[in-house]
């Protein structure tokens, strides 16, 4: 599984991808900082998975929702927040992510989720 | 007069507790970071007055704070305040181990930085979440401060001739570390006045 993760903080991509590498040791992790740079690279790694951080420099993460809607990727998509307004919440919804975690991440929150998408 | 002089004690109530609720979040997120029990305080609301009177001052010595703006359905600023050797002491629990006393490398800001976002991000969604609005944020920013106290540590975010501010503030305690941060709002007299029509609108719902 190639899994891309998208977060401005070097802190919460530590913690993210910690804990993926003990939920699912075989994935392959790439980061990224920001959406630009996220989607510059998409086409190219083609990921499973994003695990995506809302708010970004550049880009911000419905921003890249929006562009991934236009584009041929179809990876899933695990939001990963602070900012868990109800409208936030919809908009990702609206775009149809896997899932909404609020910040900070835990394991076990990132290891329920993953459950739940590997079941879908 | 002021909003608050002119704001029913029910519109405040429904304020300090929907500030409150937010805290419960930010400091549930403080704990599962640290690993530790944290303590909140009551919220508290204070008109701070640049040119006369000034709140009860409990910043001593430099402190380090996270500033993140937003607006929309609320407009302002957020704080999250640390003392730089609370900040020192919660960025070893944060990362492990022990850092550098002089200075905040790299991880460690990054580590704070995200941490005054999510306890900010949890206070102020659930406000706009209660009165039905949504806000746009601006990236939150790390940034050291005097120590002249909180004129210090707020002056640059109103103008100071003449403007009241609204501060609410809470504090965060991680009890078994000694270490307090304080979680700030600071809104003009307009905007606070918007926000508490808003409030009277959804008590007027309920």
């Amino acid at each position: 599984m190639k899994i891309a993760i998208i977060d401005d903080s070097i802190f919460m991509r530590r913690l993210i991808t910690g804990a993926i590498q003990q939920i699912q040791p075989d994935a392959v992790l790439t980061e990224f900082t920001n959406g630009e740079e996220a989607l510059a690279q998409l086409p190219k790694l083609a990921p499973d998975l994003i695990t995506l951080d809302m708010l970004m420099p550049k880009m911000d993460g419905l921003a890249l929702l929006e562009a991934l809607k236009t584009s041929a990727l179809r990876p899933r998509v695990i939001v990963i927040t602070a900012n868990v307004q109800n409208s936030v919440r919809q908009k990702c919804a609206d775009f149809g992510v896997t899932d909404f975690i609020e910040k900070p991440i835990t394991f076990d929150k990132l290891q329920a989720s993953f459950t739940k998408l590997l079941a879908a | 007069m002021t909003t608050s002089d002119a704001t029913s004690p029910e519109v405040l109530d429904a304020l300090l507790e929907l500030v409150t609720i937010g805290v419960g979040r930010g400091a549930a997120g403080l704990s599962e970071l640290t690993g530790r029990e944290v303590g909140i305080s009551v919220p508290t609301l204070e008109i701070f007055d640049f040119e006369q009177s000034h709140p009860s001052d409990q910043f001593q010595g430099a402190s380090l704070r996270v500033r993140q703006s937003f607006d929309g359905g609320i407009t302002g600023h957020a704080l999250f305040v640390l003392n730089v050797e609370g900040a020192h002491r919660v960025a070893e629990l944060l990362l492990g181990g022990t850092g550098n006393h002089d200075a905040f490398d790299d991880n460690e800001q990054a580590a704070l930085l995200e941490l005054g976002n999510i306890i900010i991000g949890g206070v102020v969604s659930q406000l706009v979440n209660q009165i039905g609005e949504s806000v746009n944020w601006e990236l939150p920013q790390l940034q050291l401060r005097g120590s002249a106290g909180l004129v210090d540590m707020v002056s640059d975010l109103a103008d100071p001739r003449g403007m009241r501010v609204i501060l609410m503030r809470a504090t965060l305690s991680l009890e078994s570390e000694n270490v307090s941060g304080y979680l700030m709002l600071v809104l003009s007299d307009e905007h606070l006045s918007e926000l508490m029509e808003k409030l009277e609108h959804m008590l007027a719902l309920v």
